[in-house]
């Protein structure tokens, strides 16, 4: 097909089976290696981020202990510097820990370490915690956060003062049940951000099961089989503070699911956000805006519901990015083991092509199971590449599974502008270790215009990675602030020309697991030394396309929409 | 709540036999009350006569003192009383099945299911009976509504089932089914000679018929590889790549020996190893089908322009399977051609029509080809397949596969 023999046809079969296997990794088979590592683990001794996620693990193996959690980056006091939120597991029907377990709100001290503002911000939760979402729901120039959890998500409004005030039960966003990943996004165009709540199995207490050995009473790990579908959630920003629950209205609670990932895109360049949507074991819906308050679900005809032989697979992690710079938004699902991973690409009239298999990324995938993942430029030279966090949902998966592994290692995609080259081998002694992986956030903590990464992980510590791999690369970081358009500028096409290079980006809303991302866009233009022309294409209601020709290098501005850079 | 008296397929089990003619012989003693049913799963219901009673107790007094005869007669005269007692017609069945009376034991389970259609364990001995009887299909049918809806949670006989599944598998070249069947037994730890046999020749795409006499190499052959599927079912991955690596290189041109270890070698996912060994059976047999199945559909994922010619040639060698058809439909389509992916996927579809799979590749290709109709009308029978598939039991855990299409050329 035509897609394959383009970007595809110059891939290779980087990575392999081999690698996954997080005890005789590369990088420990080849410790000669000299150059700096791509990403390297900033210990907590040094970042000052103490706080561990607990994940209760009991002996009934209730169903959502295995699956959190999300964090996110944020700036909550608009210093400019990148804070982090971490989320915990913490009392529901099930689990009543002691003492309480609580999230945790880190302040950038500016110098590479962290803060804990957790308790004077009031931003502890409290519940069984899931994931983040951060968007500025009421268009004030402040990122409120959306905690998702299982038993009734918050929604926290930033006060300005370095403090939030619960508002949900004002709001109307509790969304009772399991909540999982959210996402902001502006779905009529209106200029306000709208909330869409993924939620997973209808599942409580009364409703565990039994998963495992009859015979022998050994238990382990539900698979999400065991428990039936249930609706997601779609809010409409009414403006005042409050939302409208439009999930029937809008076509969305047709589709019973088990959503663990959401990304809002736009697949068919219309200029309205469309949901990708991955369920595990339900096939994955792609929600298509109809532009009058309604979706229409076409996974299946898309070919992004199932697998390329029609089954419903374990879809967990999701984004979207044009990845191979044809102009049309692609798709990224991570799954459960033999499953394989899938790369969907665009073929510009809203179906999708599978390309998992010619890149390589799916026999690479083929025993793992992802989570959160990204597509961004972590070397700054114009492409997007891509970076997945990973771990088996079952802890005992090793007793009675051949060749997986409960943790296991990071993996990191350089997109060379023909192929997705597995570089995890390269990318530093992090990728040699194996990892609980669940939530994951993109975010430059520290300003230098290279794009770190977060990772949350199941039962231990978080992981912050510092990116040293876009030294010498020159680049912009750009924040948009919508006024006409939503405030976050969801939605938002970026186009940037240096010299031969011309790129295009969609701001998409959401994307990864439970996590929520530094919303800052950093423009990678490699050794070029000059952006020639940066154009900023807002979202509806604005519309508006602003172009800039002198643009600063390597230091990040805020382009505030109809008043320039600021 | 049923009495302990129960079949002596239920009561004893400790040898194994293997006889020539795949019959498992079992005898087991009863030690205590082994509870396989209740009242919840047989419903009572009240005797209408004032004779019943009496008849009942003393069928199962006679039943107790292993006076089977006399039991037999009077479980009949009192079901002619009272046809709808479940229990009785159980109770007849197993004293029939003990006396060796097949057909006689096959029509009271039959009257159980008729009454009960949702009992397993029933199935299971319908079908074991049938075994007997040499009616192989509705055996394996009995068989598998068994172990579809359950049957007790007592290990030996779901052992004793699925080995008789297995056998029937093999005896109907299902190979593939058998070994996964088989295969259950040898995760559940059971080792016995009967068991590694099986597994041999269901590896080896041999039926028992057409398996090599005691003593010959052919048989030496066999029993190994069945060691080695032990070893694999056991996660024992090391040492049963070993196994088949020493008797390939012993038995080179041995049938289907370089494609089983290939197989084994997927299960490891060595891949490259394992399309190596496809490749040796090719060079021993360029006629083997199954071969060229596998590494077309291993190439699948990675290369889908160099696994089309396999399959090609494995539809025009095996133009009676229809899973060759499907994996060149496939392949077709995944090479840009859903003109000529069509016609192969609608042989597939009318050998599956049950399989939402196949429906789900002709909805693409159809599609792709702008066959909007069509592909609407496959898509939603592809739907509609998935929703009853959805109302079936699945694996509630992790690491467990779903049953994929058969796909060996039975006739290798």
């Amino acid at each position: 097909m035509a897609a394959q023999a383009g970007f595809s046809s110059g891939l290779s079969l980087a990575g392999g089976i081999p690698f996954l296997r997080g005890s005789s990794t590369p990088w420990l088979a080849h410790p000669q290696q000299t150059k700096p590592a791509l990403f390297e683990q900033i210990a907590a001794a040094k970042s000052g981020i103490s706080w561990v996620h607990v994940n209760g693990r009991s002996d009934a193996y209730y169903l959502p202990e295995t699956t959190g959690a999300g964090c996110a980056f944020l700036d909550y006091d608009n210093d400019g510097w990148m804070d982090i939120y971490l989320v915990n597991s913490g009392k529901c029907d099930f689990y009543d820990p002691q003492p309480p377990l609580r999230n945790a709100l880190y302040k950038n001290n500016r110098d590479g370490t962290f803060t804990e503002v957790t308790e004077q911000a009031r931003v502890a939760a409290g519940g069984y915690g899931m994931g983040a979402a951060v968007g500025d729901y009421d268009g004030d120039g402040l990122p409120d956060l959306y905690v998702t959890q299982y038993g009734g998500s918050i929604l926290y409004h930033n006060n300005g003062d370095g403090t939030f005030t619960d508002v949900t039960a004002k709001a109307g966003v509790a969304a009772p049940g399991w909540s999982s990943s959210a996402v902001w996004f502006d779905y009529d165009n209106d200029g306000k951000l709208d909330l869409f709540v993924c939620r997973f199995a209808d599942f409580d207490k009364s409703k565990h099961q039994f998963c495992g050995n009859e015979r022998t009473g050994k238990r382990y790990n539900c698979s999400p089989r065991s428990y039936p579908s249930a609706r997601s959630w779609l809010f409409h920003n009414n403006g005042d503070g409050t939302f409208k629950d439009v999930s029937a209205e809008s076509g969305i609670a047709k589709s019973l699911g088990k959503a663990w990932g959401v990304v809002a895109t736009d697949i068919n360049n219309d200029g309205w956000m469309d949901l990708f949507v991955a369920n595990d074991t339900v096939q994955n819906y792609l929600f298509l805006n109809k532009k009058n308050g309604k979706f229409a679900e076409i996974g299946l005809e898309a070919g992004v519901a199932f697998s390329q032989d029609g089954r419903e697979r374990g879809g967990m992690g999701v984004d979207s990015a044009d990845f191979d710079q044809d102009g049309w938004q692609d798709l990224f699902v991570a799954n459960v083991d033999q499953e394989m991973y899938s790369l969907y690409h665009n073929n510009h009239d809203s179906t999708f092509d599978d390309l998992a298999g010619p890149t390589g990324i799916g026999r690479t995938t083929l025993l793992m199971s992802g989570w959160g993942l990204k597509f961004f430029d972590y070397d700054n030279d114009g492409n997007l590449d891509l970076f997945i966090a990973n771990g088996h949902p079952d802890d005992k998966i090793e007793e009675h599974s051949s060749h997986v592994m409960y943790k296991e290692p990071l993996l990191l995609f350089h997109n060379n502008g023909k192929s997705l080259e597995n570089v995890s081998a390269q990318a530093g002694p992090v990728f040699g270790e194996d990892f609980a992986a669940r939530g994951m956030a993109i975010g430059d903590f520290d300003n230098d215009g290279a794009v770190d990464v977060l990772v949350a992980v199941n039962g231990g510590a978080p992981v912050l990675l510092k990116n040293n791999a876009a030294r010498g690369n020159h680049w912009l970081g750009v924040r948009l602030v919508g006024k006409r358009a939503n405030p976050d500028a969801i939605g938002a096409y970026i186009t940037w020309q240096a010299g031969d290079l011309k790129r295009t980006k969609l701001k998409v809303g959401g994307g990864s697991f439970l996590s929520a991302h530094d919303p800052r866009e950093v423009l990678g233009i490699g050794n070029r030394t000059k952006i020639d022309k940066l154009e900023i294409r807002w979202p509806q209601p604005s519309g508006r396309v602003e172009t800039f020709t002198d643009v600063p290098l390597n230091r990040y501005i805020t382009i505030v929409e109809g008043s320039g850079i600021k | 709540m049923f009495s302990s008296h129960f079949p002596r397929l239920l009561r004893v089990l400790h040898s194994v036999v293997f006889a020539g003619r795949f019959w498992l012989l079992v005898s087991l003693s009863l030690a205590g009350s082994l509870c396989l049913f209740n009242g919840s799963t047989f419903p009572q219901t009240k005797p209408p006569s004032p004779n019943f009673d009496p008849l009942s107790k003393r069928a199962a007094e006679a039943r107790d003192a292993d006076r089977l005869e006399e039991a037999a007669a009077l479980y009949a005269k009192a079901l002619a009383l009272q046809p709808k007692w479940v229990e009785g017609w159980w109770s007849l069945g197993t004293i029939e099945y003990d006396r060796d009376h097949y057909a006689k034991a096959a029509l009271d389970f039959e009257k159980v299911i008729a009454l009960d259609s949702s009992n397993g364990t029933a199935h299971a001995m319908l079908g074991l009976c049938q075994f007997e009887l040499g009616k192989d299909e509705p055996a394996l049918k009995n068989l598998l509504a068994a172990e579809r809806l359950g049957v007790t949670k007592d290990e030996r006989l779901r052992n004793v089932a699925l080995y008789h599944m297995g056998l029937l598998q093999l005896r109907a070249k299902k190979f593939g089914d058998a070994k996964e069947t088989l295969g259950h037994l040898a995760v559940d730890r059971v080792r016995t000679k009967e068991l590694t046999v099986g597994l041999g020749l269901a590896a080896l795409l041999l039926t028992p018929r057409g398996s090599p006499p005691e003593g010959t190499p052919g048989a030496d052959v066999v029993e190994r590889a069945g060691e080695a599927e032990v070893l694999l079912d056991s996660n024992e991955f090391d040492q049963a790549i070993q196994k088949y690596a020493q008797l390939t290189s012993e038995f080179p041109d041995y049938p289907n020996l370089h494609f089983a270890f290939g197989r084994l070698l997927l299960e490891t996912h060595d891949t490259d190893q394992a399309i190596a060994e496809f490749q040796r059976e090719l060079q021993r047999d360029p006629n083997n089908v199954n071969s060229m199945l596998e590494i077309a559909a291993v190439l699948r994922m990675t290369d889908p322009r160099g696994a089309l010619n396999y399959a090609i040639d494995a539809a025009k060698l095996a133009p009676q399977l229809p899973f060759a058809h499907y994996l060149l439909g496939l392949l077709r389509f995944d090479t840009g051609d859903p003109a000529a992916a069509v016609p192969e996927l609608e042989i597939a579809q009318k050998a599956f029509p049950q399989e939402a799979e196949v429906y789900f590749s002709l909805g693409n290709a159809y599609g792709r080809m702008g066959r909007k109709a069509d592909a609407a009308k496959a898509r939603a029978e592809f739907a509609r397949l998935k929703a009853e598939a959805a109302k079936q039991p699945g694996p509630n855990i992790y690491g467990v596969q779903v049953r994929t299409l058969g796909k060996e050329n039975p006739n290798q």
